[in-house]
């Protein structure tokens, strides 16, 4: 019999307290992976929204720290932003997120200038476009679509207006096949926002390089006092709900790291202490001190890798339960990947290892002669 | 200062703003600045039930001494674009207001404002307390929400009304709010349950419950603001030949 199989074979002697302990595990762990998959999946699906516009950097007002970023007037912007080298178009972006229904939960509302570039990366599925700037018409996304219950010829009330539904349209970022698409002068109009937008999207000329970009950021930057002058990706990363569920991901992390190394502790102490005749007799036959550590450390690492693994599948079922609730459908897309899949492996290995040790050293510490003498 | 006039910001501004304001006498907002905000307000009667959902747009202009108010209902469809006009007085506790038909005509029934739901606990809350003395500075220590807090009075400068506050001591930002009457009982609680940082950096209220004596509670969540507003001329003004309304209490 190998050591782990002894190991193995020690975790099934105590059946009601190795489940309890690896239940314990694997709910933390499941806390861990289905939050840490939102978090970056959140995170992804913004990132992709601004990499299928083909957006290479993006301007805000300073201090926007909020779930949206707070409006500015486009017009004290745009004019420096299109003198500067390799701008090729600058796009203005204003949304909401807004109740759409009585009932359903609220949904992003975008409007985006008409004919500028934001709209090249959509696949209409069905029916049209907005025929112009000051048609009053939405486009929806697939998603938006199916939980709104509406398709086209239908009719949405966005802020007290009836907006007919003229298409459809699919997007490879989850955001917008979420979201409610119209023109950037409808939605101002709408949000009675005059003139304002929230983003301003900048594409350059394909001949731009990082350099060139870096320079129109710190030119920018100079003259445009109070706003910021970001790549898509540190836009993302300074979003308040990336923030937020990034932090949230951490703390769970940290709170279950504790909780499942304290409890494979006191799983392995008491198992420990039941067993000292036992490692006693290991002792005496001859096991080394350092074999009965092993084995101990084995045993708690066995059950936190057990936990692990089964945290990992309840993650997954947990993530994909929260996706499909109504209130989240089409804002949040989980990400797993295999490497964090490992990691998380590997963190339940490290509190297996730091549950066990101290119980280990305490085994390896018996007397034989005190143990069989049942001292 | 910025031009966050209204409620978001009276529940959210510090006990040093409204100090200095009363000191100097005016209201702390810049003159001809207008903020709009949009927020979603449910009212619950005292066994819990909750009653119509509204939506309202709410536009607020500072003039010198004055200042204008426009609320507009989003929803729902029955009152949808209906309108309240309301002009104050930096002295006065009380306003006069117009009753606006989606049309833009007049309403007379001017008692019907108080049928929005939320429409009156928010009314309330707008009265002009930064300008109020601080009558006691440092009162008990308490914590509300879990956050650790002090305790504040002022009162309106005709006596009438009394506000306690419990103020943080490390941001300014009022996390209870107590209105009382000339007798010092309570008529209404504001708590805030979330803040939003504004554009200059400082915190206002985004998500409060108002609590009325009668067990009834509001909450009220502001979704969308615009702190730059540029009102349209004759924004503010009634229409021709609307009378005014009587000044609400």
């Amino acid at each position: 019999m190998t050591l782990w199989m002894l190991a193995w074979h020690n975790i099934r002697r105590r059946p009601a307290r190795s489940a309890l302990t690896i239940a314990a595990v694997a709910i933390g762990i499941a806390a861990v992976v289905a939050l840490t998959a939102i978090a970056w999946g959140f995170e992804s699906s913004w990132q992709q929204a601004n990499d299928a516009r083909a957006t290479d950097l993006i301007v805000t007002r300073q201090a926007s720290q909020n779930t949206m970023p707070s409006p500015f007037r486009e017009a004290d912007v745009r004019p420096l932003l299109m003198q500067q080298a390799h701008v090729q178009q600058v796009a203005g972006l204003l949304s909401e997120m807004l109740s759409v229904s009585e009932d359903g939960p609220p949904a992003f509302v975008f409007g985006w200038e008409y004919g500028s570039y934001l709209w090249q990366h959509l696949e209409l599925v069905e029916g049209r476009w907005p025929a112009s700037a000051h048609e009053q018409v939405v486009v929806i996304g697939t998603l938006a679509a199916q939980t709104l219950h509406k398709g086209v010829g239908d009719h949405v009330d966005i802020e007290g207006l009836t907006f007919p539904v003229v298409g459809i349209f699919r997007s490879s970022a989850l955001v917008e096949n979420g979201a409610l698409l119209m023109t950037l002068r409808q939605m101002q109009q709408t949000m009675d926002k005059p003139g304002k937008v929230n983003v301003l999207n900048i594409q350059l000329d394909a001949s731009a390089s990082e350099t060139d970009e870096a320079q129109i950021q710190q030119h920018v930057r100079q003259q445009l006092h109070g706003y910021h002058v970001l790549t898509s990706g540190e836009l993302v990363s300074r979003n308040a709900v990336v923030r937020i569920a990034k932090a949230m991901s951490q703390v769970t992390t940290l709170i279950a790291g504790l909780v499942g190394a304290l409890m494979v502790f006191n799983t392995m102490l008491m198992s420990v202490s039941e067993r000292r005749r036992e490692i006693g007799l290991l002792l005496a036959v001859g096991w080394r001190k350092a074999m009965v550590m092993r084995l101990i450390v084995s045993e708690s690492v066995g059950l936190a890798l057990t936990g692990g693994a089964l945290g990992i599948l309840a993650g997954f079922v947990l993530a994909s339960v929260l996706e499909m609730l109504p209130l989240m459908r089409g804002k949040i897309d989980p990400l797993f990947s295999p490497w964090f899949l490992l990691a998380v492996l590997g963190l339940s290995v490290v509190l297996g290892m730091a549950g066990g040790l101290l119980p280990a050293l305490n085994a390896a510490r018996t007397s034989p002669s005190q143990a069989l003498r049942g001292e | 200062m910025n031009s966050f006039w209204l409620l978001v910001l009276l529940l959210a501004l510090g006990g040093h703003q409204a100090t200095a304001s009363a000191q100097h006498g005016t209201l702390a907002m810049d003159t001809g600045k207008a903020v709009q905000l949009r927020m979603d307000v449910r009212r619950y009667d005292a066994d819990g039930h909750l009653l119509s959902p509204l939506k309202y747009a709410l536009i607020v202009q500072q003039q010198d001494e004055a200042q204008y108010q426009l609320w507009r209902v989003l929803a729902p469809a029955r009152w949808r674009g209906q309108k309240l006009l309301a002009h104050w007085q930096a002295e006065h506790a009380g306003a006069i207001f117009w009753r606006l038909s989606a049309e833009g005509g007049c309403l007379r029934d001017a008692g019907s404002f108080a049928d929005w739901p939320g429409a009156r606990q928010i009314w309330l809350l707008m009265r002009p307390w930064q300008t109020w003395a601080v009558r006691q500075q440092s009162g008990k220590d308490d914590e509300v929400n879990g956050h650790d807090c002090r305790w504040q009075r002022v009162r309106s400068p005709d006596g009438r009304w009394q506000v306690e506050r419990c103020m943080d001591q490390q941001q300014p930002v009022s996390w209870r709010t107590r209105l009382l009457n000339h007798r010092g009982n309570v008529l209404q609680t504001i708590d805030i349950s979330k803040l939003i940082r504004r554009n200059n950096g400082k915190l206002a209220a985004r998500d409060f419950t108002i609590s009325d004596a009668d067990g009834s509670r509001t909450t009220v969540h502001v979704y969308s603001g615009d702190e730059d507003y540029q009102p349209a001329a004759g924004m503010f003004l009634p229409p021709e030949g609307c009378a005014a309304q009587p000044v609400l209490p």
